[in-house]
C-alpha cells in the first residue's frame, strides 16, 4: 500500500507550494487516477512516489516504510519495486528494443541467460515480439510506449507508475495502451498510479481516483463510492448526464 | 588551358630540391605528426572524459551534485583554455622536462599538447552530455539505477555520436597544435615548414607541407563524420 501523509513540495524560488498538504492511501491492487490539469502538481505528485522529486514536507510510506528516510542504496532498491512509465517514453536510442527491456534487469544484476528469457516473456505480453531488434526510432508511439510498460515490468515490480503515459498517443492507440495496462494488471497482482489530464483514462481503467487542484486535493477515495455521492467534482465531471450515470452503475454492478 | 600557366607559374616558385630529398622529408614530417596527434588525442581523451563526465554530473541540478567541485573544476578548465596555445607550450617546458626528461622531439611535444586539448575536449564533453534528454537519465533513476548507471547506461551511449563528433574536431585541432609545437623543436610538419618554409625560403618544402596538412584534416573530418553517421542512423 502507498500512503501519502501530509505532502508538500514547494520548489526553491517558488511563490506558491508545487503541492500543499496531501493525504491519500493507495490500496494494493488498485488502478488509481490522480486527475488534474497542467500546472495542478500531478507530475510532482507521482514523482515523488519514487523521490526522482524528494517532497519539502509529509511521509511517503510504502509498504509500511517512509521511503523519505531510507539510504540511497535502499532507495534504489525501493525504485527497482517501482517501475515507471512516461509521456515522452524516455527509451535509450542507441539500444534495441529488447536492450531497453533489459536495462532494469542488467541494474538489479540478473545474469545474461536469464535477461534474454525474461526479455523475450516481457514482449511477448506487450505484443512487440516482432520488434525486439528495431530501434525506437523505428517504431510508432504506442509501440514506444508498449517497450516503456515492458522495461517498467521487467525487474517484477509490485507497483506501476504511469506519467501521463498516452498523453502523447492518438485516441486509439491510448485505448490500446489503456486496454494492455488493463490487461497486465489482472495477470499481474501490480497496483498501477496513473496521472492525467484526460477524464477519459479515468474512466476507461481506473478504479479509484484523486482530482488535484492547485497542488491541493480535492477529493479521492474509490470511484464506486466518489461517484455515488452527488457533491463530488469527480463524479459531475464524469457522469455528466443520465446515460453517463446508468452505464456507470450497470459496470459496477449496481 | 590553365595547366600550362600553373605549372610554369609552380616552377618558378618551387625550388629545385630533388625529389628524393624532399619526399624523406616530408614523409618522416608526417609520420611524426600523426605520432603526436593520435598519441595526444588519446591522452586528451583519456582525461578529458572522464573530467567532462565529472563537470556534467556535479552540476548543482546534476545527479550527483557537487557544486563547488563543479565551480572549482570549471574555474581551472577555464584557466586552461584561456592561454595561447604558443604561451602555454613555453610556459610548460618545465613541466614537460619534469615527465619526459628533454623538451626536445615529438614524445616531448605530447606533453603541452595534451595539456591545452584536454580542458577543451572536457567542454565538449560536458555540452554533448547535457544535450542527452533528461528524461532517460530519470528513466534509469526510476529503474534503482546508480550514477555509475546513468553514465554507463544513458549518458555515455545516448551522447556516442556527438563524443565522436568532438573528438573529430579535437583531432582537427590538435593537428594545429602539434605544429605550433614545431616551434620549440617539436619536429613535425610544423618543424619542417619553420625550417625549410621559413628559415631558408624553400617554397617546395612549405607547399608540400601545407598540401600534407590540407590532406590530414580533410581525412580526419571525413572519416570522423563518417563514424557519427554511421551511429547516428539507426537511432
Amino acid at each position: 500500500m502507498i500512503a501519502l501523509e501530509s505532502l508538500g513540495k514547494t520548489y526553491p524560488g517558488a511563490s506558491r507550494p508545487a503541492l500543499q498538504d496531501i493525504s491519500l492511501n493507495i490500496e494494493d491492487g488498485a488502478i488509481y487516477g490522480i486527475l488534474g490539469r497542467s500546472g495542478a502538481g500531478k507530475s510532482t505528485l507521482i514523482r515523488c512516489l519514487n523521490l526522482l522529486e524528494r517532497p519539502s514536507s509529509g511521509r511517503v510510506i510504502i509498504d509500511s516504510r517512509d521511503i523519505t528516510q531510507l539510504d540511497p542504496a535502499e532507495l534504489r532498491a525501493q525504485r527497482r519495486r517501482t517501475g515507471m512509465i512516461f509521456q515522452q517514453f524516455n527509451l535509450l536510442h542507441a539500444r534495441n528494443v529488447a536492450a531497453n527491456v533489459a536495462v532494469p534487469l542488467e541494474i538489479a544484476g540478473v545474469p545474461r541467460r536469464e535477461r534474454a528469457r525474461r526479455v523475450a516473456e516481457l514482449l511477448d505480453l506487450v505484443g512487440l515480439s516482432d520488434k525486439s531488434q528495431a530501434f525506437p526510432s523505428q517504431l510508432s508511439g504506442g509501440q514506444k510506449q508498449r517497450v516503456g510498460i515492458a522495461r517498467a515490468l521487467a525487474a517484477g515490480p509490485r507497483y506501476l507508475l504511469c506519467d501521463e503515459a498516452t498523453s502523447a498517443l492518438d485516441p486509439e492507440t491510448t485505448a490500446s495502451v489503456l486496454a494492455l495496462l488493463n490487461d497486465i494488471h489482472n495477470k499481474l497482482a501490480l497496483t498501477i498510479v496513473i496521472i492525467t489530464h484526460e477524464l477519459e483514462v479515468v474512466k476507461a481503467i481506473c478504479d479509484s481516483a484523486a482530482l488535484l487542484e492547485h497542488g491541493r486535493l480535492v477529493e479521492s477515495g474509490r470511484l464506486s463510492t466518489l461517484l455515488r455521492t452527488p457533491s463530488s467534482r469527480l463524479r459531475q465531471a464524469l457522469l455528466p448526464d443520465r446515460a453517463a450515470e446508468q452505464a456507470f452503475l450497470r459496470r459496477h454492478g449496481a | 588551358m590553365h595547366s600550362g600557366l600553373v605549372t610554369t607559374l609552380f616552377a618558378g616558385m618551387l625550388g629545385n630540391t630533388p625529389w628524393d630529398t624532399l619526399w624523406p622529408l616530408v614523409w618522416n614530417a608526417t609520420l611524426e605528426t600523426l605520432y603526436m596527434v593520435v598519441l595526444a588525442t588519446l591522452f586528451t581523451v583519456l582525461i578529458g572524459l572522464p573530467l567532462g563526465v565529472v563537470l556534467f554530473i556535479s552540476r548543482p541540478s546534476g545527479i550527483v551534485a557537487m557544486p563547488r567541485l563543479h565551480a572549482v573544476l570549471g574555474a581551472v578548465i577555464n584557466i586552461g583554455r584561456s592561454l595561447p596555445f604558443v604561451v602555454l607550450l613555453v610556459a610548460l617546458i618545465p613541466f614537460t622536462r619534469l615527465i619526459i626528461g628533454t623538451t626536445l622531439g615529438s614524445t616531448a611535444a605530447i606533453v603541452p599538447i595534451t595539456i591545452g586539448a584536454f580542458p577543451f575536449f572536457a567542454r565538449i564533453v560536458e555540452a554533448a552530455l547535457d544535450e542527452v534528454d533528461k528524461g532517460r537519465i530519470e528513466a534509469i533513476l526510476s529503474m534503482g539505477g546508480s550514477a555509475r548507471h546513468v553514465i554507463t547506461k544513458a549518458l555515455l551511449p545516448e551522447a556516442l555520436p556527438a563524443l565522436l563528433a568532438g573528438i573529430t574536431l579535437t583531432m582537427v585541432m590538435l593537428i594545429g597544435f602539434s605544429s605550433m609545437a614545431g616551434v620549440i623543436g617539436g619536429g613535425g610538419l610544423g618543424d619542417l615548414a619553420i625550417r625549410y618554409g621559413y628559415q631558408r625560403f624553400n617554397n617546395q618544402v612549405m607547399i608540400a607541407t601545407v598540401v600534407v596538412l590540407i590532406v590530414l584534416v580533410q581525412g580526419v573530418q571525413s572519416v570522423g563524420n563518417r563514424l557519427v553517421r554511421a551511429l547516428a542512423h539507426r537511432r
